[in-house]
């Protein structure tokens, strides 16, 4: 059976998930064995047109020219996977849906206004079908590994949609938020990180988006209580996942 | 096996010598978090401590077991049973963790028998240590329990002064206490030194109420728009059945290390998530939060009842401190026997 031939694509992102691909040093001759990566540009010299059994996507869309690009990718891809948050849900660039007008976030940020054409940031399943998602700001590398593996072996990847603090009850952690009094996510954001961020001492910032059935009415009400403003809760709601009914209700309900 | 006493000051010989022949598992703090951990002696285990973040559930259930190693190498199929599980002790746990491990008992020792559990739970040898200052949000006497006894475990040690008056309450307690015997002594007046702690600490409780009527107030109450109301608030993190110990719910998965070789693991699962309840095909019995809210108070607090004829809350207050919109179970008690079912 040949190997199959694996891409990954950019559109407006950091490239940090890119990169975090190439930190997978343990595994990477290991992936190399398995698969053919026919189209990797930031990895590779050489590559290949398609069609792909498996396309990467890194970045939210935020232009025309790349919904065009999108969709000629889905066509090329067997299988399509949104990686990292910004492809997931718009990430870091959905912000700027909730600050304005197009033209006045244009204005800020270029001189020449004349050849920017912006739209509103979104992640890919806005546009095309995506078969899996890998979230996180940047990827879990292992969630990536799994995803890889159970493509391989033809099975259902093992990722589980529930919140942050199962990762960091399990790592016996205090709690943020209840002991410390930080304005942590992590009981509406996806785990999958290992609560990487609370197991630093540093409050999650819902990089992941919305876990499963996610209450951020409930957490909203909470952060006013711990005396952030209406403006400071708003904020943290619409950073990584405004895009999403469950983060949005949470920015609307102060 | 009549009463014995331990001198304080003999606890950390004992327990190295302990370490030299068992698993010992012990509570041993990092920063201010207070865990149980096995250890290879008695350096840092914790004495005075109040109650662990994590209950010692996790020596009987753990988070992660393994089921069995598989290998489908050559065309064969190869089942191997996990590795064993050496004999252990069990030092330092509350009587309120030692109540939730009979309440698991029931569960994983019925008609059906769990080995993964029941072999660890035999090879275990138990021993519990009496509460001398409860937490705040403590409330074990509210549910039945004490803070100084402990029915189910193997030993109960109790600080009378300067030395643990040894309760024998097994017959693994009776070995445990024969196969160490330099290190206890005879009762003298012990027994009679742990009623005035006894007193001391019962009065040392800011929670008291009573199960009385719950349950059967609960029996009605299945419809009742109170669940409406605390689902409201719970953000469904599940950090209550993590904190819990007696929950034990768990979810059933394979790992494929390399398409050969792999092993089916457990782990543990929640009543909060909505993809527990949902089936192949997509239909959920309970599909908002009010129901799974709902469920997890009343199989605490009426389920348990119904099925085992003991409570599943055993009053340790995790729940309660570790919530993050204080969604409290004592509460939810006062609440139910406060609120009209008819409603």
């Amino acid at each position: 059976m040949a190997k199959p031939r694996i891409a990954f694509f950019k559109f407006s992102s950091c490239a940090g998930c890119q990169l975090s691909v190439l930190n997978l040093e343990e595994h990477l001759l290991d992936i190399f064995g398995a698969v053919d990566i026919a189209y990797f540009v930031m990895a590779k010299r050489e590559n290949h047109e398609g069609p792909y059994d498996v396309g990467f996507v890194e970045g939210a869309v935020t232009t025309p020219r790349e919904v065009q690009e999108l969709k000629k990718i889905r066509e090329e891809c067997k299988f399509l996977v949104a990686m990292g948050t910004c492809a997931c849900t718009g990430g870091i660039p959905s912000m700027k849906n909730f600050a304005g007008t197009q033209r006045q976030m244009e204005e800020k940020v270029y001189t020449e206004l004349w050849d920017i054409q912006s739209i509103p940031a979104h992640g890919i399943d806005y546009y095309v079908k995506v078969d899996a998602y890998l979230r996180g700001c940047a990827v879990d590398l292992g969630e990536l590994v799994e995803l890889l593996k159970s493509l391989l072996l033809g099975v259902s990847p093992h990722f589980r949609p529930h919140a942050v603090c199962n990762e960091c009850k399990l790592k016996e952690n205090v709690c943020l938020l209840v002991h410390k009094g930080k304005p942590c996510m992590g009981s509406v954001t996806a785990a999958g990180c290992g609560a990487l961020c609370p197991s630093l001492n540093r409050p999650c910032e819902g990089c992941r988006g919305p876990a499963n059935d996610a209450n951020t009415v409930s957490l909203a009400q909470k952060f006013l209580e711990l005396g952030l403003t209406r403006e400071d809760v708003r904020r943290k709601f619409l950073k990584y996942a405004g895009n999403t009914p469950e983060f949005r209700r949470g920015a609307e309900a102060v | 096996m009549a009463n014995k006493t331990l001198k304080k000051d003999q606890v950390v010989s004992l327990l190295n010598k302990v370490a030299a022949t068992y698993q010992l598992i012990a509570p041993v703090a990092d920063d201010s978090v207070v865990m149980f951990k096995p250890l290879s002696s008695a350096e840092g285990v914790v004495f005075d401590y109040v109650n662990s973040v994590l209950p010692p559930k996790d020596y009987f259930f753990p988070q992660t077991e393994q089921m069995f190693k598989f290998s489908t190498r050559n065309n064969q199929i190869v089942i191997n049973p996990p590795d064993p599980v050496k004999e252990r002790v069990l030092f330092g746990i509350r009587p309120c963790d030692v109540q939730s491990i009979i309440a698991m008992d029931k569960v994983f020792d019925r008609e059906y028998k769990d080995t993964y559990y029941l072999d660890k739970r035999a090879k275990t040898t138990i021993i519990a240590v009496s509460c001398t200052e409860p937490l705040p949000t403590c409330f074990c006497t509210s549910v039945g329990g004490s803070p100084t006894s402990a029915p189910g475990a193997d030993l109960l040690l109790t600080d009378v002064g300067d030395v643990y008056l040894v309760e024998v309450l097994s017959e693994k307690g009776e070995a445990f206490v024969q196969k160490f015997s330099e290190f206890f002594g005879n009762e003298n007046g012990e027994g009679a030194k742990k009623a005035e702690v006894e007193k001391a600490v019962a009065a040392k409780f800011v929670r008291t109420t009573s199960l009385e009527g719950v349950k059967a107030k609960l029996d009605n109450m299945f419809e009742h728009p109170y669940w409406e109301r605390l689902a409201r608030k719970c953000l469904g993190c599940a950090c209550c059945t993590y904190v819990c110990p007696t929950c034990h719910c768990f979810d059933i998965c394979d790992f494929n290390s390399n398409g050969f070789e792999g092993e089916r693991f457990r782990c543990w699962d929640s009543c909060m998530f909505a993809d527990y309840t949902r089936m192949a095909g997509g239909h959920n019995p309970r599909p908002t939060k009010k129901e799974r809210v709902r469920n997890r108070f009343l199989h605490k607090l009426k389920y348990s009842w119904d099925r085992y004829g003991l409570g599943h809350c055993v009053g340790c207050g995790r729940c309660s401190r570790e919530c993050p919109v204080n969604l409290d179970i004592y509460t939810v008690i006062s609440d139910v026997k406060e609120v009209d079912a008819n409603v």
